[in-house]
């Protein structure tokens, strides 16, 4: 068990961020995020990182104001965190408001400093009904297996009776249609067809010069 | 906190992409636990750890915890 920190009322859903392995907690480094609620009540993402040396360091992150000047709610879902072409990117879930009334919940893209991005649109397949739900998706991991990326994420649905329904999803993405396409190089000109200098073809030629010199003397 | 396992569906009538998965097994992993996420430290021979939250009974509030399993079977 992790000790408190900062006499936060509670730390909860913790990410994994990085973990050098050394073959036992006790003596390796491991880096997780997580929720906290602060003694004054305000909700943060909190970073903690467990040294080889067994001390538990944790510190707050601004994280919840980042997610507020976006409109979304200060609620931090786990944390998947991915390299692309060398640059940190973290999928996690996020909640806001639509129109005031309706919460939402979407993937959200964020870069390394958790800047929001995006909210990336999930299609649902259309044999469930739900192509007209455009919203309430969370809980998104991405796996990358040589040329395929596997993304997953989770549906949430209320019925009307209001329970609430999760549907799990897995999309397998061929990256072989986004990667840059081997550019076609074209077909060098053929060289043009050597001149035939046979002795015949050289008579003819003559014979031709002559008599057209011939014409335009008479 | 459970784990649920389904492998090696090949032969499995359920396969499909209009038929769900079946659960096939369910362990249980941490009592009164939750948001639980795994890292892996190699293949499925090496220790795989394990963070989740859940209350203390000493000071009834959440808490990180962080759990070690020697490879997935032991999982």
């Amino acid at each position: 068990m992790l000790p408190l920190s900062n006499s936060s009322a509670y730390e909860s859903k913790p990410s994994f961020d990085a973990v050098t392995w050394y073959g036992s907690i006790a003596n390796s480094e491991i880096t997780l995020y997580y929720e906290f609620k602060t003694s004054s009540n305000a909700v943060k993402l909190g970073k903690g990182t467990h040294g080889p040396d067994g001390t538990w360091k944790a510190s707050e992150t601004i994280v919840d104001v980042l997610y507020k000047s976006d409109k979304f709610s200060e609620k931090f879902n786990p944390m998947h965190k991915f390299i692309y072409q060398d640059e940190a990117f973290y999928l996690t879930g996020g909640e806001r408001m639509l129109n005031d009334v309706q919460l939402d919940f979407s993937v959200l893209l964020l870069d390394a400093d958790m800047t929001p991005l995006a909210t990336i649109p999930m299609d649902l397949p259309q044999e469930m009904n739900m192509e007209d739900i455009l919203g309430n998706h969370t809980v998104p991991t991405l796996k990358r297996m040589s040329e395929t990326v596997a993304v997953s994420f989770q549906h949430r649905n209320e019925t009307e009776t209001g329970a609430l329904e999760y549907s799990q999803f897995m999309y397998f993405v061929d990256l072989q249609q986004f990667l840059p396409k081997q550019r076609v190089v074209p077909a060098p000109k053929a060289p043009p067809k050597p001149e035939n200098n046979s002795f015949v073809s050289q008579l003819l030629q003559r014979i031709v010069q002559v008599v057209q010199w011939v014409f335009r003397r008479r | 906190m459970k784990k649920s396992v389904k492998v090696n569906d090949e032969t499995d009538a359920n396969y499909g992409p209009s038929k769900p998965f079946t659960e096939s097994d369910r362990v249980l992993l941490v009592a009164d636990a939750q948001n639980g996420k795994v890292w892996h430290t190699g293949g499925e021979d090496r220790p795989i750890l394990m963070a989740y939250d859940a209350t203390d009974s000493g000071d009834g509030k959440v808490h990180l915890y962080i759990v070690k399993y020697e490879n997935l079977a032991q999982m």
